[in-house]
C-alpha cells in the first residue's frame, strides 16, 4: 500500500510538472515578481537625507557674562541619493520646532525655523549637503523661558514630491536638539553680586561644581516620587562653609519650581557631597499634553562669583496609559511596508485562495476529465489515499512556487543591502500556512462536489465579500458581525499578519495573545477540515 | 462458488431505478451482460467494482463485499467504459503506473506491462503516446490495465467497442483464452454476435431487472411458451407450407424462395410431428434452423 501511496507521489508530480503546473507557478511565482518589477521599473531613484548635524554640538540660549548676545546654531544634513539611477531636481528642507500631542491625538510641528534647498539633482551614491542658521530666543515677554528645552529637527528630502523614488518614505530624518540655557536662569535667584577687587582673590580661590545629576526612576510617572541626587564638589584648596547647593524641577516652560530642595552645606578642599532631592510627581492636568519639566542643580558660595549648575536635564512626564497620551505614530508606509503589503494585501486575500482553489479543488475531478479517476479507484490502493498524495504534491509545488515569487518580490523590492531576511521569513511562514488552510477547504470541496471548482469559486466570493463587509461600517458597526468573520480562512491570517509591523518582523511562532488563537484556530480548522475530507473520500460514490 | 452472488440488489439514483430487485448468482466462467441502453448494466458492473454502493440488498464478489474493499480490487480487472487513462504518457508508461498502482513492484510491473502489451497486441506500440492512439488500440490497452495483476475475475463494460474486426476476434480469442486458464469473465457488448461468439450464457436487463440468467438454449426453452419461428429450406416451399398448414401446433405459415417459415406456439410438439412428417421422404428439404435460437432473438422476445 505504502508503495502505491509512493507511486501516486510521484505520478502526482508528473502530472504538475504539465501545463497547469506551470500555470500554478505562473500566477504564484510570477503575480508578486511583476508586481514587484513595476514598483522597482518606475521607481529607481531614492533619495534620504542620512545624517543631520549642528554646531555647538551643546547649543544654549543665554548666557549671563553676555546676556546681549545671540547664540545660533548651524545645522547642516546630508541628502543621499541611495537608489540606483540619477534623479533630477527637487527640494531639500531643514526644520526646526515642536511636535505637540492635540486631545484630537494629534501631532502638529509648531515650526520655528526652516531653511528649503533647491537640489539640481544627484547621481547614485552622490550626496549634497544643507543647512539652516537658528538661534534660539532665551525669554518670553513674561519672563518665562522660550526657546530651551528639546526641538525636533526634521529634514525632508524631496520636501515638494518633485520626483518618483523606490522608496517614498524614507524621506525624512528626525533628531532631538536639546537647547540648553547658559547659567541659571536669572529670575529663579539673586544674580550674583558685582565683583569688586575685593573679592578678586576670592574668586580664584574658590571653585564649587555640581556633578553628576542623577534621577530614578528614568521615567516620570503622575503620582510617583522621583529621587534626584546630585554631587555637590569642592574643587579648591581651602574649606568652604555655607556651600548653598540646590536641586530643583521647573515646568520646562515656566518659572515656577514644582520641587526644591537646599542644603547648606560644608566642603572640605576637595571633598564632596550628595544633596538628595525626593520629588512626588504631581498627576497629570491634560491627558493628552504630557509636561515637559527640567531638572537642575547649582551650588553657590556666598561673597563669590562661584556658581555652578549641572548638566540641566528633561524629565518628560507621562501619564500612567502612554498608549493614549502617546499614540504610536501612524505606521508609516517604508519600503518594508511596500514589501509586506504586498504580502499582506495581494497574497493573503486575493492570490492565495485562487491558488488553493487551482491545485486543491481539482484532487479528484481533475483526475475525473482526464480520464484517470476509475483506473484510480479500482486499483488496490486505500481511497483516501489519491486526495491525499495529490494534496500532498500539489501544496509543496505550491510552496516553493509561491516562495520564490515572495523571495523574488523581497530582493526586487528591500534588494540585499536591505535583507533583513526575517522579514522574509515571516511572510514565507504566513503565505505557507495560508495555502495550508485553503488547500485543505478546497480539498474538501474536491471530495464532496461534483463541480468543485464552481463551489470553490463560491467560496473564494464568501471569503472576499466578509472582508469588504467587515469594513463597511453603519452606524458604527460593521455590516458583517464579528462572529462571521470567523468563519472565514482569511479572517485568522490577518490576524497573524497584524503581529508584523513595519518597524518589527513577525515573531514566529506567536507566543500569546490573539495571534496564537489565531495560529491554533488555522492549525484545527486545517486538520479537522482534512479529516472531514479523508472522511468524505472513504465515503464517495462515483457513479459517473 | 458464485463468482458474483446478488440478492434483491437494487440501486436508485434519486426517484430513477437503475437496478431493481436482482438475485442472481454468476457462476465461473463468461457471461455475457446483456441488455438495451439504460438497463442497468454499468451500473451494475459499477456496483460488482465498489464503486457505488447498493441502495438495498446484498451483493458479494467472490465472496467478498466490494464496496471500499482494496483487497478484493487485487482479484478483479476491470475495463470500464470510456477512453484510456494516462493519455500523456506512452502505453508502456501507462501500463507500468498500472501496475505500480496494482501493487506490483517496479520490475514485475514493467514486465507485467510487457506481457499485457504482447497480449494485447501493442507491443509494436509501447512506446507512442496514448493520445496518439487509435479508439481500437485504446480499447486494447484498456484491456492490458485489467491483465496486468494476473486477477480471477475480469469485468468488461464494453471492452470490444470501437474495435475493428479483426481486433474484436483477437479481444474475443483473448477473452476465451482467460476462461480456458480458468478466470471468471463478467462481459458486457451491444454487438450480439460478439457476444455469441464469446459465450452462451447471458445475463440480460432490462430497465433495471433481471429478465433471464443462463445459457441460451435454456432460456430459449424456459421460453417456449412464446410463439416461435422454425425454417425448413425446401426445393417447394409452396406445397409443404400446405402441408403444415393444418397442424394444430402451427400459428402462421410464411412460404420465401426456398424456404418456408413456420410459427408455433408448442415448438417441442412441432419438431416431433416435422420430423414424422418429413422422414417418409415426400417432402424434400435441405436443412431445419429456428431463427430464434439465438442470443438476438432472445433479446428481441425478452426486451421487445
Amino acid at each position: 500500500m505504502a508503495g502505491s501511496f509512493g507511486t501516486l507521489i510521484t505520478s502526482n508530480v508528473k502530472t504538475w510538472m504539465s501545463a497547469k503546473g506551470f500555470l500554478l507557478v505562473c500566477m504564484a511565482a510570477l503575480i508578486p515578481l511583476i508586481l514587484s518589477v513595476a514598483w522597482v521599473g518606475t521607481h529607481r531613484a531614492d533619495v534620504a537625507p542620512v545624517d543631520v548635524s549642528w554646531d555647538p554640538p551643546n547649543p544654549i540660549a543665554w548666557n549671563a557674562t553676555a546676556p546681549t548676545e545671540s547664540h545660533p546654531i548651524n545645522f547642516t544634513a546630508t541628502i543621499e541619493n541611495q537608489g540606483r539611477f540619477s534623479v533630477g531636481a527637487f527640494n531639500a528642507t531643514i526644520r526646526i520646532g515642536r511636535t505637540d500631542v492635540l486631545p484630537d491625538k494629534s501631532r502638529p510641528f509648531d515650526e520655528l525655523a526652516s531653511n528649503s534647498t533647491r537640489i539640481p539633482g544627484l547621481g547614485p551614491g552622490e550626496r549634497k549637503e544643507i543647512t539652516l542658521r537658528w538661534a534660539p530666543r532665551p525669554f518670553s515677554q513674561f519672563g518665562g523661558l522660550l526657546d530651551v528645552g528639546t526641538f525636533d529637527v526634521l529634514v525632508d528630502a524631496d520636501s515638494n514630491d518633485d520626483i518618483g523614488e523606490i522608496e517614498e518614505f524614507n524621506n525624512r530624518l528626525e533628531r532631538n536638539l536639546q537647547v540648553h540655557f547658559g547659567d541659571v536662569p536669572p529670575s529663579f535667584f539673586d544674580l550674583p553680586p558685582e565683583l569688586t577687587a575685593n573679592d578678586a582673590n576670592a574668586t580664584t580661590r574658590v571653585d564649587v561644581g555640581v556633578e553628576d545629576l542623577t534621577w530614578s526612576p528614568p521615567e516620570a510617572f503622575p503620582n510617583t516620587t522621583m529621587v534626584f541626587t546630585v554631587n555637590v564638589v569642592n574643587h579648591g584648596s581651602e574649606r568652604l562653609e555655607n556651600v548653598n547647593a540646590t536641586i530643583r524641577v521647573v515646568l520646562q516652560d515656566g518659572t515656577i519650581a514644582e520641587g526644591q530642595v537646599q542644603k547648606n552645606l560644608t566642603l572640605e578642599a576637595h571633598a564632596n557631597e550628595t544633596v538628595r532631592l525626593e520629588w512626588r510627581v504631581p498627576p497629570q492636568e491634560d491627558k493628552y499634553q504630557p509636561k515637559v519639566y527640567r531638572a537642575e542643580a547649582y551650588a553657590r558660595v556666598p561673597g563669590t562669583n562661584d556658581t555652578a549648575t549641572a548638566n540641566n536635564v528633561e524629565v518628560r512626564l507621562f501619564i500612567v496609559d502612554r498608549e493614549v497620551i502617546f499614540p504610536e505614530p501612524p505606521e508609516r508606509a517604508t519600503i518594508k511596508g511596500y514589501y509586506i503589503s504586498v504580502v499582506r494585501q495581494l497574497l493573503l486575500p486575493l492570490l492565495l485562495p485562487v491558488i488553493g482553489l487551482y491545485y486543491a479543488a481539482g484532487v479528484l475531478s481533475d483526475e475525473r476529465d482526464r480520464g484517470n479517476l476509475v483506473y484510480l479507484l479500482t486499483r488496490p490502493i486505500n481511497r483516501v489515499s489519491l486526495p491525499l498524495a495529490r494534496f500532498l504534491v500539489s501544496f509543496v509545488i505550491a510552496s516553493i512556487a509561491i516562495a520564490i515569487g515572495t523571495l523574488g518580490a523581497f530582493l526586487l523590492i528591500l534588494g540585499l543591502h536591505q535583507g533583513e531576511f526575517s522579514y522574509l521569513l515571516a511572510p514565507l511562514s504566513l503565505v505557507i500556512l495560508a495555502l495550508l488552510a485553503y488547500g485543505a477547504v478546497f480539498t474538501l470541496i474536491g471530495v464532496t462536489f461534483a463541480r468543485p471548482y464552481l463551489v470553490g469559486i463560491g467560496f473564494v466570493g464568501w471569503e472576499w465579500l466578509i472582508q469588504v463587509g467587515s469594513q463597511i461600517l453603519i452606524n458604527n458597526r460593521p455590516v458583517v458581525a464579528p462572529w462571521v468573520q470567523n468563519l472565514t480562512i482569511y479572517k485568522w491570517l490577518e490576524v497573524l499578519s497584524r503581529e508584523w509591523s513595519v518597524e518589527k518582523p513577525l515573531v514566529w511562532l506567536p507566543t500569546g495573545g490573539a495571534a496564537l488563537d489565531a495560529l491554533r484556530n488555522l492549525l484545527i480548522a486545517t486538520i479537522v477540515i482534512l479529516a472531514v475530507a479523508a472522511y468524505v473520500s472513504r465515503r464517495r460514490e462515483f457513479p459517473e | 462458488m458464485s463468482v458474483v452472488e446478488a440478492t434483491n440488489l437494487s440501486r436508485w439514483y434519486g426517484s430513477v431505478i437503475a437496478v431493481n430487485d436482482v438475485t442472481v448468482m454468476v457462476q465461473p466462467g463468461i457471461t455475457g451482460v446483456l441488455g438495451p441502453n439504460g438497463a442497468g448494466k454499468t451500473t451494475f458492473m459499477r456496483m460488482c467494482m465498489g464503486l457505488i454502493r447498493p441502495s438495498t440488498g446484498s451483493l458479494r464478489i467472490l465472496d467478498e463485499n466490494p464496496w471500499n474493499n482494496p483487497n478484493l480490487l487485487k482479484r478483479i480487472g476491470y475495463v470500464p467504459e470510456g477512453d484510456a487513462p494516462w493519455r500523456d504518457r506512452t502505453g508502456r508508461e501507462a501500463l507500468i503506473l498500472g501496475g505500480r498502482l496494482s501493487g506490483l513492484s517496479g520490475t514485475q510491473a514493467e514486465e507485467a506491462a510487457d506481457r499485457a502489451l504482447q497480449q494485447v497486441g501493442l507491443t509494436n506500440e509501447a512506446g507512442k503516446k496514448v493520445d496518439a492512439y487509435s479508439r481500437g488500440m485504446r480499447q486494447r490497452l484498456k484491456f492490458a490495465l485489467a491483465l496486468l495483476h494476473d486477477p480471477e475475475l475480469y469485468i468488461l463494460d464494453e471492452p470490444l467497442l470501437g474495435s475493428d474486426p479483426v481486433s474484436r476476434r483477437e479481444l474475443i480469442h483473448l477473452i476465451q483464452g482467460l476462461a480456458a486458464q480458468g478466470k471468471s469473465v463478467l462481459v458486457s457488448t451491444h454487438i450480439l454476435p460478439d457476444l455469441e461468439a464469446m459465450t452462451q450464457r447471458i445475463l440480460l436487463l432490462n430497465h433495471g431487472r433481471l429478465m433471464a440468467y443462463g445459457e441460451v438454449t435454456e432460456i430459449r426453452d424456459w421460453l417456449d411458451r412464446y410463439p416461435r419461428t422454425v425454417r425448413i429450406a425446401t426445393p417447394d416451399p409452396r406445397e409443404l407450407g400446405a402441408a403444415l398448414w393444418r397442424w394444430p401446433t402451427v400459428l402462421s405459415i410464411q412460404a420465401e424462395e426456398g424456404a418456408v417459415l413456420v410459427r408455433t406456439n408448442k415448438p417441442r410438439a412441432f419438431f416431433e410431428e416435422l420430423q414424422g412428417f418429413l422422414a417418409d421422404g415426400r417432402h424434400p428439404f435441405t436443412s431445419i434452423t429456428s431463427p430464434d435460437d439465438n442470443v438476438e432473438a432472445i433479446f428481441r422476445y425478452l426486451v421487445g
